[in-house]
C-alpha cells in the first residue's frame, strides 16, 4: 500500500518536476512558428527522457547510490572533474533562468518590473529549502504543480485538430528557409526535455525517499507515468500556442508574448493562469535545479548529504544551494531576458548530454553493483542509440543557437 | 504604379540583404501582430493595464532595434528601405498611443488603434512577402 501511494505521488512529482522554463518556452516556440511540425520532438524526448530517468532510478534504488557518486569512485575524481564544473556550469544557468521565469511570473502578477523580483524569489526557494524536508519540498512542488494543466484543458478547450496533432508526431522536414529555426528549436525542446539536472535528482531523491531493490517497479511507474504526464503539460503549451500564435504570425520571441497564450482558452483566467503556472512551474524547478546541484557537488567531493537533514548537519550541502541561489538572484535582478536566457541554457543542455548519457550506459552494465538488475540487449542497444544522439546533439546544439536562435 | 516601381527596386536587392529585410520584417510582423492581441485583449478585459504598458514598451523596443537593422542594410533599394521603415515607425507610434489609451482607460481609441495595427500588419506581410520572393 505504501509503494502504491509513492507511486502516485511520484507521478504528481513528476508531473511539477518535469515542466519549467525551458519546456514552457520551447514548445511555444514550436507552436508558434511551426504549428504542430515538431510535435514528434517532443515525443522523441520525452521517451529518452523516460528511458534515462528509470535508469537514474533503478541504478541508485539497487546501489544505494547516487550516478555522480558511483561515477567517482568507478573513473576517479581527476576524470570526473571537467564534466563535474561542465555540468556546475550549466545547473548554475538552469537556476538563473528558473528564478527568471518566477520573477517575471511575479512581474505579469503584480506589474511591478521583474528585475525586483529575482533576489525575493531566489531568497523565497531558500525558505522552502532551509525550512522544508526532501518530502515536503517534493509534494508541494508537485501539488501546486498541477496549476500546469490548464495548458492541456486550454488545448481541450480550443479544439486541437486531432488529424494535424497526429501529423505532428511524424516527424517532418521543414522549409528550406526555415531549416535553422527548425533545428534549433527542435534541439532546444530535447535540450529543455533532457535536462541532466533531472536525473541526478531523481536519482538521489531516490535515496532520499530509502529506495531499495523491491522499488524497482515503482520506479518504472514513476518514470513512465510522471514524465508522459509531464510531457502532456509541454504538449497542452505546444497546441495552445500553435492555436493561437501560429494563425496571426506571432513568434514567440519574448514572455510578454506567450503570456497571451491562455487568454482565448479562459477569456477571464487565462492571463492569471499563464502567470500562476510559470511561477509555479519555475518554483518546483529552482527547487530541483538547485538541490541537484547541492548533491552533485556534495557526491563528488564526498561530503555529507541529506535534505531530509537539518542544514546545520549536512552544512557543506546547504552552503552550496544557498550560494547557488544567491548568485542566480544577482544575475537575474541584472536584468538578462529570461526567455535569452533560457534558449542558451536549453542549447548548453543539449551540448552537454553526453556527459550525462554516456556514464549512464557503463555504470548500468556494471553487474558487480547492479547484479540482475543491469542492462539487457535491448535497453544497451536503446543506450547506444541515445549516446549517438545526444553526440550528435552537442556537434550542432551550439552553431544551431547561432544561426537559428 | 508604386508596387511596380518597388518591384523593380527590390531586384536589385542582394540576396544576403533580401534575406536580412525578409527576417526583421517577419520580426516587426510579428510583434504588430502581437500588439493587435494585446489591445483586442485589453478590449475584453483579459490583460491588466500593467501588462499592456510593459509588453507595449517592450514591442516599441523590438521595433526600433528592427527599425536601425533595417536602416543599416546598404544593399537594400531605398523604396523598399523606406516603405519598411515607415512601417515600423507607425507600429511604433501606435505601441504608444496604445498604452496611453490602456492607461486613460479610453477604449475608443484603443479600438482605433487596433484597427490600424490591422492594416499596418497586412501591409507588412505583403511587404515580407515582396521582400521573400527576392531570395
Amino acid at each position: 500500500m505504501k509503494k502504491i501511494l509513492q507511486l502516485a505521488l511520484g507521478i504528481l512529482t513528476s508531473v511539477g518536476g518535469f515542466f519549467d522554463i525551458g519546456n514552457l518556452v520551447t514548445a511555444m516556440q514550436a507552436g508558434a512558428s511551426f504549428r504542430f511540425q515538431l510535435l514528434w520532438t517532443l515525443l522523441l524526448g520525452t521517451v529518452i527522457c523516460i528511458f534515462l530517468v528509470e535508469l537514474s532510478g533503478r541504478f541508485a534504488a539497487v546501489s544505494q547510490k547516487a550516478i555522480p557518486e558511483a561515477v567517482r569512485e568507478h573513473f576517479g575524481f581527476k576524470v570526473w572533474i571537467v564534466p563535474f564544473l561542465v555540468l556546475v556550469l550549466v545547473h548554475m544557468m538552469t537556476i538563473a533562468a528558473e528564478i527568471g521565469g518566477i520573477a517575471f511570473a511575479a512581474q505579469l502578477l503584480t506589474g511591478i518590473d521583474f528585475r525586483l523580483w529575482a533576489i525575493p524569489a531566489a531568497i523565497m526557494v531558500w525558505l522552502l529549502l532551509w525550512r522544508a524536508t526532501f518530502s515536503g519540498v517534493e509534494y508541494s512542488a508537485a501539488i501546486l504543480g498541477m496549476i500546469t494543466l490548464c495548458f492541456v484543458f486550454g488545448a481541450l478547450r480550443q479544439h486541437a485538430p486531432m488529424n494535424e496533432l497526429l501529423a505532428g508526431a511524424q516527424p517532418t522536414l521543414p522549409h528550406k528557409d526555415e531549416a535553422a529555426q527548425y533545428w534549433f528549436i527542435a534541439v532546444s525542446i530535447i535540450g529543455a526535455l533532457i535536462a541532466p539536472y533531472l536525473f541526478y535528482f531523481y536519482s538521489s531523491g531516490a535515496i532520499e525517499d530509502r529506495w531499495d531493490e523491491t522499488y524497482v517497479w515503482v520506479n518504472r511507474g514513476v518514470s513512465f507515468a510522471g514524465m508522459s504526464f509531464g510531457a502532456l503539460i509541454s504538449i497542452g503549451a505546444l497546441v495552445v500556442a500553435a492555436l493561437v500564435f501560429e494563425p496571426r504570425g506571432i513568434r514567440v520571441d519574448s514572455i510578454n508574448q506567450a503570456a497571451l497564450s491562455l487568454t482565448e482558452a479562459f477569456p477571464f483566467w487565462g492571463y492569471a493562469l499563464f502567470a500562476l503556472s510559470l511561477g509555479v512551474a519555475c518554483v518546483g524547478a529552482t527547487v530541483e535545479v538547485t538541490l541537484s546541484l547541492a548533491y552533485l557537488t556534495a557526491q563528488t567531493f564526498g561530503w555529507r548529504w541529506r535534505e531530509n537533514e537539518a542544514p546545520y548537519a549536512n552544512s557543506r550541502f546547504a552552503a552550496v544551494y544557498t550560494g547557488a541561489l544567491l548568485i542566480g538572484g544577482i544575475v537575474m535582478s541584472s536584468g538578462i531576458d529570461p526567455l535569452k536566457l533560457t534558449l542558451i541554457t536549453v542549447a548548453t543542455n543539449a551540448a552537454v548530454l553526453p556527459i550525462v548519457s554516456i556514464p549512464f550506459l557503463l555504470m548500468m552494465n556494471d553487474r558487480r553493483i547492479l547484479r540482475q538488475h543491469a542492462n539487457g540487449i535491448f535497453s544497451n542497444t536503446f543506450m547506444v542509440v541515445i549516446v549517438l544522439l545526444t553526440l550528435l546533439l552537442a556537434v550542432v546544439s551550439i552553431p544551431l543557437l547561432v544561426l537559428g536562435g | 504604379m508604386s508596387s511596380l516601381l518597388l518591384a523593380v527596386a527590390v531586384a536589385h536587392c542582394s540576396g544576403n540583404d533580401a534575406k536580412e529585410v525578409t527576417a526583421q520584417l517577419e520580426t516587426v510582423s510579428s510583434w504588430t501582430a502581437t500588439l493587435q492581441l494585446i489591445a483586442e485583449s485589453w478590449l475584453d478585459n483579459r490583460v491588466p493595464v500593467s501588462f499592456v504598458s510593459r509588453s507595449t514598451d517592450e514591442a516599441a523596443r523590438r521595433l526600433k532595434t528592427a527599425e536601425q537593422a533595417l536602416e543599416k542594410l546598404e544593399g537594400v533599394p531605398r523604396a523598399l528601405q523606406t516603405e519598411a521603415r515607415l512601417g515600423v515607425r507607425h507600429a511604433r507610434e501606435a505601441a504608444r498611443a496604445l498604452s496611453i489609451a490602456a492607461a486613460a482607460r479610453d477604449t475608443l481609441q484603443a479600438r482605433a488603434y487596433a484597427h490600424q495595427l490591422d492594416i499596418l500588419g497586412a501591409r507588412m506581410e505583403a511587404l515580407k512577402k515582396r521582400a521573400q520572393a527576392l531570395q
